[in-house]
């Protein structure tokens, strides 16, 4: 069974992974692409499955469908 | 799936974006010269994408046969090992997790500290701290496109 995690952007969803991944003893991943400076930065910060959604995960984060507003 | 409240998320996706991290923020306010027109515009737009994005949730929920889950992350801050324990039940699958080891696990990380949920330092901000930035015309342009899911997510009393 794989759980997505969905949030709107800044919405406390790296406080909630930080959770996930203390209780679960997992990593969890996330559909965010890692060239991005702030995602990278959550992968250097802890996460280390940052950009990764296969079965090597079980609670991955997204924010689909958003996209900037711009 | 984790709501917030649109005008305590928004600053923080704003300095987020025009930062490009996640602590970063500007001397100058958001109200004044010269961030004012830029943060203005990319409200309203974060109005509309705001309702957009929470419109494709809800119809999930209300169309197909996946199970979701809603939870709102103002509730996470004020009292965690309940939200957890009830986040776990609907994971797990379970009416009760009393006695297991996820319980336990959920405990344990309660007693560990800052360490249980910091990734990074938190810009300045929280829960209903953010009315300063915003215009009372930008307030009432929000609660009024977006009313129908503040309502449902608790974010405005009903009458």
């Amino acid at each position: 069974m794989r759980v997505v995690y969905a949030t709107y952007p800044r919405s406390g969803n790296s406080l909630m992974r930080k959770y996930f991944e203390n209780v679960t003893g997992t990593a969890t991943g996330s559909d965010q692409v890692i060239k991005h400076s702030p995602n990278l930065a959550l992968q250097f910060c802890g996460f280390k499955a940052e950009g990764i959604t296969d079965s090597r995960t079980w609670i991955n984060k997204t924010h689909f469908p958003f996209t900037l507003p711009f | 799936m984790c709501t917030r409240f649109q005008l305590d998320a928004d600053p923080s996706f704003f300095y987020l974006t025009y930062c490009l991290c996640h602590s970063g923020s500007f001397k100058a306010k958001l109200t004044e010269d010269p961030i004012l027109p830029y943060w203005q515009n990319w409200q309203r737009l974060c109005t509309l994408a705001y309702k957009q994005w929470f419109e494709h949730w809800l119809h999930i929920a209300e169309t197909t046969d996946k199970p979701v889950y809603f939870f709102r992350f103002e509730d996470i801050l004020s009292q965690p090992e309940e939200e957890l324990k009830n986040l776990f039940k609907f994971i797990l699958g379970m009416e009760d997790i009393e006695g297991t080891v996820i319980e336990r696990r959920i405990q344990d990380v309660m007693n560990m500290g800052s360490k249980k949920n910091q990734v990074y330092k938190p810009r300045q901000g929280g829960t209903n701290r953010n009315l300063a930035n915003y215009s009372p015309q930008q307030i009432e342009f929000t609660k009024n496109y977006n009313e129908d899911l503040f309502h449902i997510f608790g974010y405005i009393k009903d009458d």
